[in-house]
């Protein structure tokens, strides 16, 4: 899906609301470290029509969120990292059920950037201790029915 | 577009998930000569996408932005590649349960599709060729230990899983593919073997109606798409001389009955197991990054719904957390400590599937208040399981709730709170329904031999018979179901006694 170059400001900005760069605390992207456009274009280009439609409208409903929302003549470009963490919250926590999905399109957009990253996954501490698989038939053991009397996996 | 005459063989198959590979195994093993179609592509396990984005959108329907409309969209999952949605799924296992096969037998006849001296050998066999063993304590992780421990403090009926994948090791990458082919989906184990029998395979195959002649199925039409670009390339025909077998899934066996003008209530009755699924955060290390993805269950069929252990990639799991910026930031900087569990729920709703604009599917369903309150009461549990196996936070996801309940007391917040089927995140990976299943032609589109009542030679083979939904993980019941009526084809079809494989 191509977007105009608006879009692509108003996408790239949106999604990297959601993990500003620099917080003191947390996964804080690291400066160029997310291609915040890439994972856009993947899964629409995976998408159903219905879908790139929806995706589309994120875009809009979010950039322009600062008009529609708080009735301010500007798009979501101009706004601090501050303000625009405030209004992604807000656009969560909306009463429409269509705004809340919408939002959380781009928030899903935004962690499939962000911990696609091998370096903030890494830090993410997801892999952290992993053990190394093991495979020991013999051990395998069921564990204790707390009701003996449940119904198994073969009723 | 160009158009080509692709194959002919004794039977034509549609689709590889469950439903097609287990009537490929049977025909192929029996002797008949066979084409499969799948409109995905055939992925080897070492080429499959380990990151999420990539996972979904290699190996899922439309990257899994499939939905189902209603007063709030809900998406439906299905795999779109060799082997179907066993390729993405955990490889649950559950036998069809008592209950159902008595009500399939006294309300649609099916007596002799499901009785169970009559399935009870082929699950048996089944459960043998695909490895199927209870989940081990060493791969059930630390997600599903956390649910073991809440399970047992409240003295529900826990067990792990029974899973077709005897020699899991942990990994906790069903959905992008088994990295060691452990799990026994349908592209490991079924369609190679019934391509080993002498069966053929044609990826990237969409089929679009069946031919019918003088009221009997020869064939089926459709077209081959780019394997790069997934655009329609040529159109192509495939012969069948003995039969056409249905097993596109629910969703799209329906429109090609629909586009082929078949009889019968096709499209209705659609049902799923719509689920929903909360986060706890631990003070220790959960590591949803080593274990079965989905190894321990809290079955609680006769309220309605079960309760499951489900890890996710670290991108999913980041999404699902609550909050935005540095709040966000902090509480994702510890991804190895937190666990997550769905409630999958028996809906009575029912929906439809039509063709929409272009051909495109076009799903209706509603859940009724029931549906919503039964699926709160599963939520309800999950949240005191979460706090006894002694999470700190609990996130349930549920708009008119606290983001946050940070104690077993607040539990009461989630069980007081009005819920509409729009405060809920929703989704659906079971489907049912769409072309069912009885003895009756004017209430259901195929007999109990699977065959269409309208259209001779004309078989659907996947859960879209089942005329109701199960309460239970429905691969084992669709293999077995498809077993059974592949067996009696291929008996009645070479005259002889039906002995597969």
């Amino acid at each position: 899906m191509r977007l105009l170059n608006l879009e692509r400001r108003l996408l790239e900005a949106t999604l990297a609301g959601f993990a500003p760069e620099g917080a003191a605390t947390g996964l804080s992207p690291l400066p160029g470290e997310i291609d915040w456009g890439a994972t856009f274009h993947g899964m629409a280009d995976a998408s159903n029509g219905q879908a790139r439609l929806g995706m589309r409208a994120a875009i809009w409903l979010a950039g322009l969120a600062p008009v529609w929302l708080e009735r301010r003549p500007r798009t979501l470009l101009s706004l601090s990292a501050e303000e625009r963490v405030a209004l992604l919250e807000r656009l969560l926590s909306h009463r429409s059920f269509a705004v809340r999905e919408l939002t959380l399109l781009l928030k899903l957009q935004a962690a499939f950037a962000l911990l696609g990253s091998a370096t903030a996954r890494a830090r993410s501490g997801y892999d952290r201790d992993r053990p190394a698989p093991v495979e020991h038939p013999d051990s395998r053991q069921r564990l204790t029915l707390v009701d003996s009397s449940a119904r198994g996996g073969r009723s | 577009m160009r158009r080509e005459t692709l194959d002919e063989a004794d039977f034509v198959i549609v689709g590889t998930g469950a439903g097609g590979a287990t009537a490929a195994r049977v025909l192929a093993a029996a002797g008949h000569s066979l084409v499969m179609l799948e409109e995905g592509a055939r992925l080897r396990t070492s080429e499959r996408p380990r990151d999420a984005a990539g996972a979904l959108a290699q190996a899922m329907r439309d990257g899994g932005t499939q939905v189902a409309f209603g007063s709030a969209p809900m998406p439906l999952l299905q795999g779109r590649c060799v082997g179907g949605s066993t390729a993405i799924n955990s490889g649950i296992i559950w036998r069809m349960p008592e209950d159902v096969v008595e009500d399939w037998t006294t309300r649609f006849g099916l007596g002799a599709l499901v009785a169970p001296e009559l399935t009870e050998p082929i699950y048996d066999r089944i459960e043998q060729e695909l490895e199927i063993t209870p989940t081990g304590e060493d791969v059930l992780g630390g997600n599903g230990h956390a649910m073991a421990r809440g399970a047992q403090a409240l003295g529900l009926p826990g067990q792990p899983m029974r899973r077709n994948a005897g020699r899991c090791r942990g990994s906790g990458e069903c959905l992008q593919g088994c990295p060691g082919e452990r799990r026994q989906s349908m592209d490991v184990s079924y369609v190679p073997r019934a391509l080993a029998d002498g069966a053929r395979l044609h990826t990237h195959a969409r089929v679009e109606r069946v031919l019918i002649e003088r009221g009997r199925a020869v064939g089926v039409r459709g077209v081959r798409l780019d394997p790069s670009t997934g655009r329609p390339r040529a159109r192509f025909e495939v012969r069948a001389r003995r039969g056409v077998i249905l097993s596109a899934g629910v969703i799209h066996t329906p429109l090609i009955l629909l586009r082929s003008r078949v009889a019968g209530p096709v499209g209705r009755h659609f049902q799923c197991h719509p689920g929903s699924a909360l986060l706890g955060r631990f003070d220790e290390p959960i590591r949803m990054s080593f274990g079965a993805t989905q190894g321990y269950e809290v079955p609680m069929r006769e309220r309605g719904y079960k309760l499951e252990s489900l890890s996710l990639p670290p991108e999913m799991l980041a999404a699902r957390i609550p909050g935005t910026g540095a709040e966000w930031q902090e509480r994702i900087a510890s991804l190895d400590h937190y666990a997550q569990w769905a409630a999958q729920s028996r809906f009575e709703a029912q929906g439809r599937v039509r063709l929409g604009f272009g051909g495109a599917p076009w799903v209706r369903y509603e859940p009724s208040a029931r549906d919503i309150e039964q699926l709160k009461e599963g939520l309800v549990w999950l949240a005191r399981m979460m706090f006894e196996a002694g999470a700190r936070e609990v996130y349930p996801g549920i708009h008119h709730v606290p983001e946050v309940l940070r104690g077993p007391d607040e539990v009461r917040l989630l069980e007081q709170a009005q819920i509409s089927r729009a405060d809920l995140h929703l989704m659906a990976s079971h489907l049912f329904g769409t072309a069912r299943a009885g003895a009756d032609p004017v209430r259901s589109v195929v007999g109990p031999t699977l065959e269409a009542h309208s259209t001779r030679a004309l078989y659907v083979m996947d859960a879209s018979v089942f005329p109701t939904n199960l309460g239970v993980n429905p691969q084992h019941s669709i293999m077995a179901v498809v077993w059974r009526a592949a067996a009696q084809l291929a008996a009645q079809d070479s005259g002889r006694v039906a002995r597969a494989g």
